[in-house]
């Protein structure tokens, strides 16, 4: 499109009456319609019709015809004299990346930029329906991981590049919706106490539909105009025009989908709750079940389960017994039981776009209607968006963008943490129980919160009286949550720019932009009256709003200058600066709701509480860059930055970091072999800054009231110092990195190779350091370490095959980082992030090692290596050592995207991989422990591999075949023998029962409290995931006219279809994602279960 | 055009005008926090900082006191389980992480303090003293569980100026912090007999100690009260117990120089005054009531039945199956019972309206009931037969009225009041089989007497002091279920250190390591 207009810009006086016709179609075969075709070096030119043909005067005889369309690679076609000429256009790849959004919103020549970006176009994003675009970026660009926090529509996504930059703060990237830095805030997912509805973040709201394409900036020196934001990297949202619509164009697009719950846990259906009597009596009788006297008459005549937690009680006979409801059931497996506690999540969305430009003005309009459920009970969501890019010309030197984003939102229950049924024993529930048996109880009669034993009621006969027998009652408590409570948001949100482009003279060029994100929100929250008022006081109501102003400008002036055919230089010097305000008020009745289920502040028994908080910022930033470009084959540009921010101490807030960057597109240089289409080589060295969060610095006392507490006394009015201590002092860290790279094309673009090396070094890295409560603080604020990410990006693409009707394209995209903790402060060799369940295991930073150590305790071995046993069989845990048992860094992640076009049909399969990197998912091995997982059936009876054994006067396992002991001992077949010695040296001999081997071995605790090996949790992750699958059909030419549409498509598509290959078989991997820090996402099974989703797309454009 | 042109560059320039130096320094501070404060308002920060862990509130019961100390002390019944004498990691922790929270806070005071000038030292030293007071009041909780604890060196991080390789804390060996906190409060106790403050402190003074509410003489009360009970409590220690027994006989024998709380007007408590205010008991109700954690326990309820003791129907509900008769879980049972018997009502509950319920139960920091029991316990050792029956039975008429007191401050009536005991029921209980002390003949069996009722008035609402004198005494004895899944089988004498010293505190805790196993004796235990 550039080359077509400056080529209209030139002219011949010539003209002879001669035409040029021809067809223009796509590689696939399909007419392409208003493609330009014009004729180089004159005026003459046309566009093509509807069915690709075009029909062009020409002046020369042996004209060259330049054909030009949206997506495709502009061609240039000699005509060699023929009149009629049929052209195919290419992909639709290089067009785009010929030129490139870079930081600030300065579109350049990808040939020109010495660092390495990552490109993703539209039809990327939108192929499957994600709702947003971060979750559709898994696998695309080389050394970008996504990860989705489990629950839906509405949880977070995190976007990471290059590995970690931070070890303990944030490493999320700085997202830029059309050059303004939008809102994106952190989340934890992670402390079920704090907070049990899972949240999401600020990028979620971007409609994938309304996105033209995706930049990603990822080393310093590409990001190094952006400052601090962007020490994790950038990606840069630019959003569809009008540009370039010819006449009013009209699209639009359905979708529907509905997501399942997927990679559950693998049950075992063979045992119920209980345990063997010599494991555990709770008074069982022989054949494990537990009697009741049901109807009051002294006998124990009613057959039931114990009310164990563990799952190694009798086998499943489909004979009558008692549930804790008081119903009589076949004892079964409840095969889907842990599947009833959630819903299927059904999604759709509309968009419709108007777009159209004219010689001075451009306009694209765009609705976007979402609707998603999560697969937590009453859990959905609403959207509607609006977007406007408008571009008008304002005579020959003035031009004015305004993009205006409108997202109005209505979330109601965001998907409630499952954390009391996964990291809990007292959740789990067992075998035999379901969720269908709960949900009649969860509500007396009368609507108030089910009652257990002999709990004050209005209707006592409906309590659950025999909840010792296998109720759960965290179960209960949070399916009456999910089923009582109502959280409900609204929210608006504007992001908005203008930006006046002035070209002053031709050679001097301002532009000026200004910009805002602004949300509120109004959230309420309703909790029924649990127990009716003359019982006591319950329920709850709280309501708050919440508003966050981002206001952005700069105001750059460039400079240009041409020395000769050959030499450019470009100057660039601006101001940049943000301010960041965000405040808050809430309120919530305190005591109960003083009228049943008034949901108001007034129906508070007690004085209403309330809270509110303001957070302030402001940055701003000079900005200066030098720019050398040689025959467009050598480049060479040097930026500096000066940054001021408010979250450090006065006087020493500010900080200055330069970038340098070139390229060298050897190809036009050197005059290599024709099949070598393209080569370029890139180096590039830069250095970010990068500040504290807001007020971490700053040292201050909190200050509250007591109020009165002396009849005719005063207010007592106190101050603490807070136990988050500041620091003054703390210093900017700074991000030295430097990379090369090589990216290259071959055989016309058929085959092309792009590799990155990079290397960075992050120094005095702001950090609280964890501190013992006994100084008198849980954390100080420092400057902590130095951490170094290295690695290579390989992004290699190819078109294997490509015939008239077929054509296969693939992309595959490989990124391995090594990360290594260089050093941290005071000269300690170890930073601690976690301590898991009484020092079970650690993860921890140690110096020379990349972040993020696994460690846990090994088996006790006596001073032959010998493994100890203890004398109930189990191993000997060695409390007094821990060794590493595995990284959480991921050693290499991926993509493999594949795309096939037969005719009007096509496929895209996007798998997505990654290779080591370990995670403890401990929740899912408790699983284990209560017996409620197929590998806690191993050795349950000889057929399961288990050893005969009769239990010795002193309760040791002796094992035997016979079918008694030596004094007509029972006979058990259940037995586990461990390799190894006792403490004194002897062969082990102990058999013990596997239910006590699995009871103990993943029980929770440190060695202090357990027999638990906690190095057994601790499992690499690694696998290769279906990601995207979408099958599409372009419906022929003479079925859309009938509908007056240009081009008909309909689709279907699935997300997370199913693992290739899995490490971790027992759940989704991704699922440990509770939160936006790297450890955050490694332990915690317990928010949402992972989904599977299928749909189904129309598209259409008129 | 141009015209138009400069207009608008004009209106460009101005909407992105610069930020100006003072926006900066502005925006550096949190809005909600200051940057200076006062002796007077960091004290009162300090006096609340733990008052969770004072007046009954929900974390305290639920997640620290339920499955530890309320279990060691027999004072509720629960049902047995594997493992289930080891402190949990959270009981451990967050009870650690209160005392330092607190630390910190009375450190910053000291550092505000020694920051002014010494005249200003001078007319605000009451708030010193009466901070140092309460503040060796919950060390010796905290020594009492762990032993040799960070202290002196403990809580500096901001005194140190935020210097945190100076501010990991040594520890303090536990009888040393007792020496140093008997001196202390020995010489404060003569220094509150004389101190005025002038009326503009004093007026300020009465306001931010919300406790004694500025009154001097009740601070005087409880500082020789609580020098009481720590000499009482390392009275067998050899290194102290010469020393103990004549500050003993010093405090007990000259009320006039070094007064005590001896009536229940005198008993020092953190009162809820107004439901509004942050200070209340309104999470007493789900820390206690929740998972049964207000099941009674037979040891104690068998007891009160017995002995027809006056508290029995203001401390304890009748189980719902029955409501003519008292019933507690027997620590010896099968578990899966114990926990049926809890389901179906026929277990009794403490007296909800008494205790869980009742928003305004007031944080007890001394009692004259616990005084009088100090002083009888001197007396039989003494051989003062008549005073240590005296103070043995005031004791018994103080807890009994206290108890009703605080029934009668409840705001809840899910179980009617209870009629207050007639002086009959009380003279029949005194001379009951279990409380009679006429009928206890050796010095063994009188210190069981008064061990018996400590165990019935601390009860739930004191179970830190009552876990160390049930350790001190040995009394009264409990027998429990062994627990054969783990090394533990019994419950502990002492709590470990939380896993976040032998982590982040290494260095120092290395010099204690050795020290810390659930086993292990405090100093004063010598029995």
């Amino acid at each position: 499109m550039v080359a077509t207009i400056c080529l209209l810009g030139l002219s011949s006086l010539m003209a002879q009456d001669r035409t040029v016709s021809g067809t223009v179609s796509d590689s696939a075969g399909r007419p392409v319609a208003l493609a330009t075709v014009a004729e180089r070096g004159t005026r003459n030119s046309t566009v093509s019709k509807e069915d690709g043909s075009f029909t062009l005067k020409v002046t020369s005889a042996r004209p060259m015809l330049v054909i030009s369309s949206v997506g495709f690679a502009t061609q240039e076609v000699p005509t060699n004299g023929a009149s009629t000429v049929s052209v195919t256009m290419q992909g639709n790849s290089s067009q785009l990346t010929d030129v490139v959004v870079t930081a600030l919103g300065i579109t350049k020549k990808q040939r020109g930029l010495g660092y390495a970006t990552t490109t993703i176009k539209a039809d990327e994003l939108t192929r499957v329906a994600q709702p947003n675009f971060a979750s559709a970026l898994y696998g695309k660009a080389p050394g970008v991981r996504i990860a989705s926090a489990p629950g839906g529509a509405t949880s977070a996504v995190n976007i990471q590049i290059r590995g970690i930059n931070s070890i303990t703060g944030r490493n999320q990237p700085l997202i830029v919706l059309d050059g303004v830095p939008i809102r994106s805030e952190e989340v934890s997912n992670n402390n079920y106490w704090g907070d049990q509805r899972l949240r999401g973040n600020g990028l979620l709201d971007l409609n994938p539909e309304d996105i033209e394409n995706i930049s990603i900036l990822k080393g310093s020196s590409a990001a190094a105009l952006y400052g601090a934001e962007a020490v994790n990297g950038v990606v840069l949202v630019t959003t569809k025009t009008g540009r370039g619509s010819k006449g009013l164009t009209v699209d639009a697009n359905v979708n529907y989908n509905v997501s399942t719950i997927a990679y559950l846990p693998r049950y075992q259906n063979v045992r119920g709750a209980g345990a063997p009597i010599h494991v555990s009596n709770g008074g069982q009788a022989d054949d494990g079940f537990a009697y009741i006297d049901k109807d009051g008459d002294g006998v124990k005549e009613t057959r039931a389960l114990l009310g164990y937690s563990i799952n190694f009680g009798p086998k499943f006979d489909g004979q009558p017994i008692m549930s804790w409801d008081g119903v009589t059931r076949p004892y079964e497996a409840q095969k889907d039981n842990y599947k009833n506690m959630f819903q299927n999540a059904k999604n759709s969305g509309v968009n419709v776009s108007v777009s159209q430009s004219t010689e001075n003005a451009s306009i694209r309009l765009s609705l976007t209607r979402q609707d998603n459920e999560g697969i937590s009970m009453g859990s959905k969501n609403s959207k509607n968006i609006a977007n406007l890019n408008t571009s008008l010309r304002l005579g020959k030197k003035w031009t004015t963008d305004v993009m205006i984003n409108y997202i109005n939102q209505y979330t109601k229950n965001r998907p409630y943490s499952i954390d009391r049924m996964v990291n809990n024993f007292t959740g789990m529930i067992g075998r035999f129980d379901n969720p269908d048996w709960y949900y009649p109880k969860l509500f007396t009669s009368k609507g108030y919160r089910y009652v257990t034993g002999t709990g004050q009621s209005l209707t006592p006969d409906e309590n659950i009286i025999y909840a010792g027998n296998g109720f759960r009652g965290d179960l209960a408590d949070y399916l009456y949550r999910v089923k009582a409570y109502r959280d409900e948001e609204w929210s608006n949100r504007l992001i908005a720019s203008m930006t006046h482009n002035w070209q002053i003279l031709p050679f001097l060029k301002l532009r000026g932009r200004l910009a805002t994100d602004y949300t509120t929100m109004k959230t309420e929250s309703r909790q029924p009256n649990s127990v009716p008022l003359s019982i006591g006081n319950s329920g709850y109501f709280g309501m708050a709003n919440y508003n966050n102003t981002i206001v952005y400008g700069d105001l750059l002036m460039t400079y240009t200058q041409k020395f000769g055919p050959d030499f450019t230089l470009n100057v660039m010097g601006g101001y940049t600066a943000t301010t960041d305000k965000t405040a808050q008020v809430s309120r919530g009745t305190n005591g109960g709701l003083s009228t049943e289920n008034k949901y108001d502040i007034s129906s508070s028994v007690n004085t209403a509480g309330s809270d509110s908080y303001r957070r302030n910022m402001v940055k701003d930033a000079f900005i200066g860059t030098v720019n050398f470009d040689y025959k467009s084959i050598f480049f060479v540009e040097g930026t500096v930055r000066r940054d001021r921010v408010s979250t450090m101490a006065p006087g020493q807030n500010t900080f200055v970091y330069p970038s340098i960057n070139s390229s060298f597109v050897f190809s036009d240089a050197l005059d290599l072999p024709g099949w070598m289409t393209y080569g370029k080589l890139r180096a590039s060295y830069g250095v970010v800054g990068n500040y504290p969060d807001i007020y971490n610095a700053n040292i201050a006392y909190n200050q509250n009231t007591l109020g009165v507490q002396a009849v005719g006394g005063q207010s007592v009015l106190y101050t603490t110092i807070p136990s988050t201590f500041g620091n003054d002092g703390v210093k900017a860290e700074l991000k030295y990195e430097y990379e090369v790279g090589l990216e290259t094309k071959f055989f016309n673009n058929r085959l092309g190779l792009d590799i990155t090396f990079y290397n960075g070094q992050i120094r005095d890295q702001i950090l609280p350091l964890t501190l013992p409560a006994s100084s008198g603080a849980s954390s100080v604020l420092t400057n902590i370490g130095t951490l170094r990410n290295k690695g290579i990006e390989i992004g290699f693409n190819a078109t294997p095959v490509q015939t008239k009707n077929f054509r296969w394209d693939l992309v595959l995209n490989y990124a391995k980082n090594t990360n290594v903790v260089e050093k941290l402060a005071n000269n300690a060799t170890e930073l601690l992030h976690s301590d898991y369940d009484g020092n079970a295991a650690q993860l921890k930073s140690v110096v020379g090692q990349p972040m993020g150590d696994f460690y846990a305790h090994p088996i006790a071995r006596n001073a032959k290596g010998e493994a100890i046993v203890n004398p109930d069989g189990l191993y000997k845990i060695d409390a007094d050592s821990m060794y590493k048992v595995g990284n959480a860094m991921p050693k290499a992640v991926g993509g493999f995207i594949n795309s096939f076009t037969y005719k009007g049909f096509h496929a895209e399969v996007v798998i997505d991989y990654r290779f080591g990197g370990y995670i403890m998912p401990t929740g899912i091995y408790w699983m284990i422990s209560r017996g409620l997982l197929k590998e806690s059936l191993n050795a349950m009876d000889e057929a399961h591999g288990g050893l005969a054994y009769y239990l010795d006067a002193d309760g040791k396992g002796i094992q035997t075949t016979g079918s008694a002991g030596p004094n007509g001992e029972k006979v058990f077949h259940d037995g586990m023998l461990m390799p190894g010695v006792t403490e004194d040296g002897q062969k082990n001999t102990n058999v013990m029962s596997q239910a006590y081997y699995y009871w103990n071995t993943y029980n929770w605790g440190g060695p202090q409290y357990s027999s638990s090996r906690y190095e057994l949790y601790i499992q690499k992750n690694s696998y290769v995931k279906l990601r995207e699958l979408s099958l599409g059909y372009d419906l022929p030419m003479s079925v859309t006219k009938k509908v007056g549409a240009k081009k008909l498509n309909f689709s279907v598509f699935g997300r997370n279809l199913f693992f290739i290959y899995r490490t971790i078989k027992d759940m989704d991997p991704e699922q440990t994602t509770a939160g936006s820090r790297w450890f955050q996402t490694l332990n915690n099974a317990g928010t949402n279960p992972a989904t599977r989703t299928y749909g189904v797309m129309l598209r259409a454009s008129f | 055009m141009k015209t138009r042109n400069i207009i608008l560059g004009i209106a460009l320039m101005v909407g992105v005008s610069a930020c100006s130096k003072k926006d900066f320094e502005d925006n550096y501070t949190d809005p909600s926090k200051i940057g200076t404060t006062t002796v007077e308002k960091q004290y009162s920060g300090f006096l609340q900082s733990n008052w969770d862990y004072v007046v009954p509130n929900y974390w305290n019961y639920f997640v620290i006191l339920r499955t530890s100390l309320q279990h060691y002390n027999q004072t509720v019944g629960w049902a047995n389980g594997a493992n289930q004498y080891v402190t949990g990691a959270a009981s451990i922790t967050d009870r650690w992480k209160s005392y330092y929270g607190s630390l910190a806070q009375y450190k910053e005071l000291l550092k505000v303090y020694n920051a002014s000038t010494a005249d200003d030292q001078e007319l605000r030293r009451i708030y010193y003293i009466t901070a140092t007071i309460y503040l060796y009041d919950h060390t010796q909780r905290t020594i009492d569980l762990h032993g040799d604890i960070p202290f002196t060196g403990a809580g500096l991080l901001s005194t140190n100026g935020g210097n945190y390789a100076q501010s990991y804390a040594p520890y303090d060996d536990a009888a040393a912090i007792y020496t140093k906190m008997l001196d202390d409060l020995k010489a404060f106790s003569t220094e509150l007999n004389t101190i005025q403050p002038i009326a503009a402190i004093q007026s300020s003074f009465k306001t931010q100690d919300f406790i004694n509410g500025g009154n001097i003489a009740t601070w005087a009360k409880y500082c020789n009260s609580l020098r009481l009970r720590m000499l009482t409590r390392v009275s067998a220690a050899s290194a102290f117990s010469s020393r103990a027994s004549s500050e003993i006989a010093e405090i007990l024998g000259s009320p006039a120089t070094y007064p005590v709380v001896t009536t229940n007007a005198d008993n020092i408590l953190m009162d809820v005054k107004d439901l509004n205010t942050q200070i209340n008991a309104k999470g007493f109700r789900d820390g206690l009531e929740s998972w049964n954690g207000n099941a009674a326990g037979k040891k104690m309820i068998d007891f009160l039945v017995s002995n027809a003791d006056p508290r029995l129907p203001v401390m304890f509900e009748t189980t719902v199956a029955n409501p003519a008769i008292y019933v507690g879980v027997d620590p010896m049972g099968l578990s899966n019972e114990q926990q049926l018997d809890m389901d179906n009502g026929r277990i009794s509950l403490y007296n909800r309206s008494t205790f869980s319920r009742n928003q305004y139960f007031p944080g007890v920091l001394m009692t004259a009931s616990e005084v009088n029991l100090l002083a009888a316990e001197y007396y039989v050792k003494t051989g003062d037969n008549a005073k240590a029956k005296a103070a043995y039975e005031t004791a018994i008429r103080q807890s009994t009225e206290f108890y009703y007191s605080v029934r009668a401050l409840s705001n809840d009536g899910t179980v009617d009041a209870p009629a207050t005991p007639t002086e009959g029921q009380i003279t029949t209980y005194l001379a009951s089989p279990g409380a009679s002390w006429d009928l206890a003949t050796t010095n063994d069996t009188k210190l069981n007497l008064i061990a018996t009722q400590k165990w019935l008035h601390f009860n739930v609402i004191q179970p830190y002091e009552l876990y160390a004198e049930v350790r001190r005494l040995d009394k009264p004895s409990f027998t429990f279920q062994v627990d054969n899944a783990n090394s533990l089988k019994q419950p502990p004498t002492r709590w470990q250190y939380p896993a976040e010293e032998a982590t982040y505190n290494n260095a120092n805790y290395s010099t204690v390591q050795s020290k810390d196993i659930p086993t292990g004796k405090l100093f004063w235990d010598v029995n």
